[in-house]
């Protein structure tokens, strides 16, 4: 297992690499003038011509990609416009909500989807499966800003039961930071109130978040389940006399898992790639929001930033799934 | 028995592949959820196709300005009730379509159309000319589509048209991923190993053995990712960084009708409904497909 | 008549999209205690459905038409799953045809061998002494599995074929069941293997006085086996008696023709000898006999009429016309009157 970690953490690194090159082309490429982009909308010809000067943007090409991958690997992000903070001090503030978010609602996903996805399959046809395929396609197809939109209406204005945005009350002091994690450090440090309102605040744009993913899960888990049911070592499990809640639970559920597996690991970056809608309807304070008021002022640097650590965070993930897969199936740990 | 000398007719040549589709079909009719799809997916073309003839007020869907009848609640007169220009929302909406369609064309027709050949050169080739295309693949799959789309438009500027250049982009490491699996898979297959053995020609090989078995997959994930790409351009929109105002984009129209929340509900309520059946409809259509094209999930 | 399985009368259909697939029809069987009875046929001649009928995992959609299965007297229709459940791997045990399918790839042995003794034992029936662990190694021994420990912490796909049919094997008589049934056990074997798994089938019986049925296409496999044998064709028992006198003599049509078309080692070459034609389309079959369109015998009467059963001495039952030798009136106990 070992050096099929090694191999994997190899190919991470090399796709990372790729994906700075990527974004540094993608700057460069673009039409338009670099120095420009970097300087903002509003800047005169002479604070683009400084810019230019300062950023090295008029030495050759390759050589600016040097300089770019340097710093790159001492964590050298370049500065916003608008605050003119360095971007990576930046994300660093704004990363931690974010995750919160993104981990309440895989969260969600994963323990309402893999249980009903599997019910779902056993009762086949049933009750239970019509409403978890209509909730499985509609999930997937429902605009994230839309039902975040109507969350908010429905739930926070007419009937007053949850915040309309944000992350903590501004007449609440968030507590000592730990983990960064409101949720779990104001449970670490026993102010309740806290964790009470910060659980309110997080509820609606978890569920909106989460509901793609959700439905996603739903559907190939229960896909998986009806088709490994139905194969040769489920009929002999069954000739030989295993109990049913042993043949579903376990013989089926774990070979089921591996394209569950998969669909949560794609979903998840999905996932991540949506945290720029749902903080933006919600006025969550994560690194999307950050993207996009970003984007929207031309502030270019804090854009590529939020984008690399994005990658890098999904291709954690993708490699925990390999490495997972690999797990539970014995068959694939030769490679 | 027939006798040989005389050239079956075209129905008994196509025997199988008739009573393929003749069971797409009968299946397809069958299946509730497939045929609601097909259904929205008609309304949707039908809208794009005669909106301009069908909205009742055409005037308004540039973006009028009718300051007099801003904000009014659905009516009869407005069965979606005015933006804050005082413009008919139903009329927006439906005009929408239109730009809706040919968004969702542009980025699953550009996607595919690089993404396949590619795939079928990668998959067929091998070496390192799959090596290059497939770790190229890699590298642009490794972000999620939005955040990408996001950096690359605001690399190039907001606008429709930039907007389906970067989701463009972002689409098309899919379609290389599915079609160089299905080509490295259909390659080991004795058909095709027969007609190597036989002298065919590579082009001749890739037309007639791997190009149609390819097909079932590329029409599935085209007509879910229709969908897909209509919502990620709304998304976009919805941002701020889509489709400028007074377009009616659907997006674009919830960007604005959100700073008119919550009293003022139905502007945004509408244009996100259109959104989502509209994708619900391709969804549907692409999922009853599957069910029938991959034959390991029909269930007998 | 201390019948263990008997099948009376048993016709089956399956809806498909094509049409009503008469896939059993008026199946006639009986399997005593001790008894081995081999089922030989075609692809396609129903023999698994059959069988399967038999444990009640037959297909979903299949419905029966007519007849009933009975075991120790009951009949199996009116088991509840649970039931079913209780004397599934206990008391009627299968073995099936691609050990490499019917086996979990994610489980080790030890953990799929054990569930299958851990389930008996919770409903009662082991009676071995044994913790789960020794009584795994146990089964594999009896099934002449030579490095125990090796087997048990493995994956199935770390196995070789041979190993993998004996694994299945001992998970079959973890019970011990009082029926065995093999669905096709050495057809996914290779020739070699399929000689040393035949052997210790066959070695089984003996030892452990196992009820057997065994199907398969092979008839060499079911010879090796059986000591009673069916001969089946498009969903309808043709002939069976005992294994060596039809083998030896056979009184239909179409199990000369099946004989005939094997091929022969010893003696000179000549060419293959086949039947002619096709096996018939299930959802529109022959009428009255269902191989007379390929019958060298046929007469006018054998597409107008069903076939009676005729009784060809010693317990050879044949459906048929105008079988090959000694008809005897319907009466039982009457002489062959010819060889």
């Amino acid at each position: 297992m070992l050096r099929f970690t090694l191999k994997r953490a190899a190919v991470m690194l090399g796709t990372m690499i790729g994906l700075a090159a990527l974004m540094f082309l993608i700057t460069n490429i673009a039409p338009g003038d670099p120095a420009r982009l970097v300087a903002g909308p509003d800047a005169t010809n002479d604070m683009v011509e400084t810019i230019r000067r300062e950023y090295g943007l008029d030495k050759p090409l390759v050589e600016q990609f040097a300089i770019y991958m340097r710093d790159l690997l001492s964590g050298n992000l370049g500065r916003s416009i608008i605050s003119t903070r360095p971007v990576l001090q930046e994300i660093g503030r704004y990363l931690p909500a974010t995750i919160e978010l993104v981990l309440v609602a895989m969260t969600l996903g994963v323990v309402i989807g893999i249980p009903f996805g599997v019910l779902s399959a056993v009762y086949k046809d049933r009750a239970i499966d019509q409403i978890t395929r209509i909730l499985s396609i509609s999930g997937v197809a429902l605009p994230a800003f839309w039902f975040g939109i109507l969350l908010q209406l429905f739930f926070a204005v007419r009937l007053g039961w949850l915040p309309v945005s944000g992350r903590l009350p501004l007449t609440e002091v968030p507590p000592e930071p730990i983990t960064h994690l409101l949720l779990v450090d104001s449970l670490l440090r026993g102010e309740f109130e806290t964790f009470r309102a910060a659980l309110s605040h997080i509820i609606l744009p978890a569920i909106v978040l989460s509901f793609p993913c959700l439905a996603s899960i739903l559907r190939v888990n229960r896909a998986e389940m009806i088709e490994v049911l139905q194969s040769d070592y489920i009929v002999a499990a069954r000739a030989h006399g295993i109990s049913p809640l042993r043949i579903v639970g376990y013989y089926a559920l774990k070979n089921a898992m591996l394209p569950t597996l998969a669909i949560i690991g794609l979903r998840f970056g999905w996932m991540l790639g949506s945290t720029v809608l749902v903080e933006t309807v919600f006025d969550w304070p994560g690194i999307g929001l950050y993207a996009v008021s970003s984007a929207l002022t031309s502030d270019f640097k804090p854009v590529v930033g939020v984008t690399l650590v994005i990658g890098f965070l999904f291709m954690i993930t993708n490699t925990l799934v390999d490495l997972a897969y690999a797990w539970i199936d014995p068959r694939l740990r030769k490679a | 028995m027939s006798d040989l000398a005389v050239r079956p007719g075209f129905a008994e040549r196509n025997a199988s592949r008739i009573r393929q589709w003749r069971l797409v079909v009968h299946l397809l009719t069958r299946s509730f959820s497939s045929m609601l799809g097909l259904g929205l997916i008609v309304l949707f073309l039908f809208l794009a196709a005669f909106g301009p003839w069908l909205a009742p007020y055409p005037e308004d869907t540039m973006g009028a300005v009718k300051l007099g009848q801003r904000l009014l609640a659905p009516s009869w007169a407005h069965p979606f009730g005015t933006d804050e220009m005082g413009a008919d929302i139903l009329s927006r909406v439906i005009v929408g379509a239109r730009t809706s369609l040919w968004i969702g064309v542009l980025i699953t027709g550009i996607g595919a159309g690089i993404g396949i050949p590619l795939g079928i050169l990668a998959g067929y080739s091998g070496g390192w000319v799959r090596a290059v295309i497939m770790r190229i693949t890699d590298i642009f799959l490794a972000v999620p589509g939005l955040a990408l789309a996001l950096a690359i438009v605001a690399a190039i500027g907001p606008g429709i048209t930039n907007c389906v250049i970067a989701l463009a982009i972002v689409w098309w490491p899919g379609y290389v991923r599915l079609v160089e699996a299905k080509t490295l898979a259909v390659k080991e297959e004795l058909h095709v190993e027969a007609a190597r053995a036989l002298g065919a020609k590579t082009f001749w090989i890739l037309r007639r053995h791997i190009l149609p078995n390819c097909v079932t997959p590329i029409i599935v994930k085209a007509s879910m990712d229709m969908g897909m790409a209509i919502l990620a351009a709304a998304s976009l929109g919805f941002i701020g960084l889509g489709a400028k105002p007074p377009n009616p984009e659907w997006g674009a129209m919830i960007s604005v009708a959100r700073t008119y929340m919550p009293d003022w509900w139905w502007y945004s309520a509408f244009p996100g409904l259109a959104i989502f059946l509209t994708v619900l409809g391709f969804n549907l259509l692409g999922d009853g497909l599957r069910d029938i094209l991959d034959p390991r999930s029909r269930d007998r | 008549m201390n019948a263990l399985l008997k099948v009376d009368n048993f016709s089956l259909d399956i809806p498909t999209f094509d049409g009503v697939l008469k896939v059993l029809d008026r199946i006639d069987l009986k399997v005593e205690a001790g008894d081995t009875l081999g089922i030989v046929g075609e692809s396609g001649c129903g023999k698994t459905v059959l069988v399967r009928s038999m444990m009640g995992i037959g297909p979903a959609a299949a419905k029966r038409t007519s007849g009933e299965i009975t075991f120790e007297g009951k009949p199996i229709e009116e088991l509840t799953e649970d039931e079913w459940r209780a004397i599934r791997g206990q008391t009627i045990s299968m073995i099936f045809q691609d050990p490499m399918t019917y086996l979990n790839p994610l489980l080790t042995i030890r953990r799929q061998l054990g569930d299958v003794i851990d389930a008996h034992r919770r409903a009662g029936r082991d009676s071995s002494a044994l913790p789960t662990n020794a009584r795994a190694a146990e089964l594999l021994t009896q099934v002449q599995i030579p490095d125990v420990k090796r087997v048990l912490a493995s994956y199935p796909h770390q196995l070789s074929g041979g190993m993998r049919q004996r694994v299945l094997i001992a998970m079959a008589l973890a019970g011990p069941p009082r029926l065995l049934i093999a669905d096709e056990p050495t057809t996914a074997l290779d020739v070699t293997i399929q000689a040393q798994i035949l052997e210790l089938l066959h070695d089984l019986v003996e030892r452990l006085n196992l009820t057997v049925v065994m199907i398969s296409h092979d008839v060499g496999a079911i010879a090796a086996v059986s000591r009673r044998i069916a001969v089946m064709y498009a969903g309808t028992v043709v002939e069976q008696g005992d294994a060596r006198s039809v083998l030896a003599n056979p009184g239909h049509p179409y199990t000369a023709g099946l004989l005939a078309s094997l091929p022969e080692i010893e003696g000179p070459r000549k060419p293959l000898d086949p039947i002619p034609g096709f096996i018939p389309n299930l959802i529109d079959p022959p009428s009255g006999c269902r191989f007379h369109p390929r019958c060298p015998r046929a007469t006018e009467v054998c597409a107008r009429v069903v076939p009676p059963r005729v009784v060809l001495g010693g317990d050879q039952i044949v459906a048929c016309h105008h079988p090959l030798h000694g008809e005897a009136p319907a009466a039982r106990g009457a002489e062959e009157t010819d060889a």
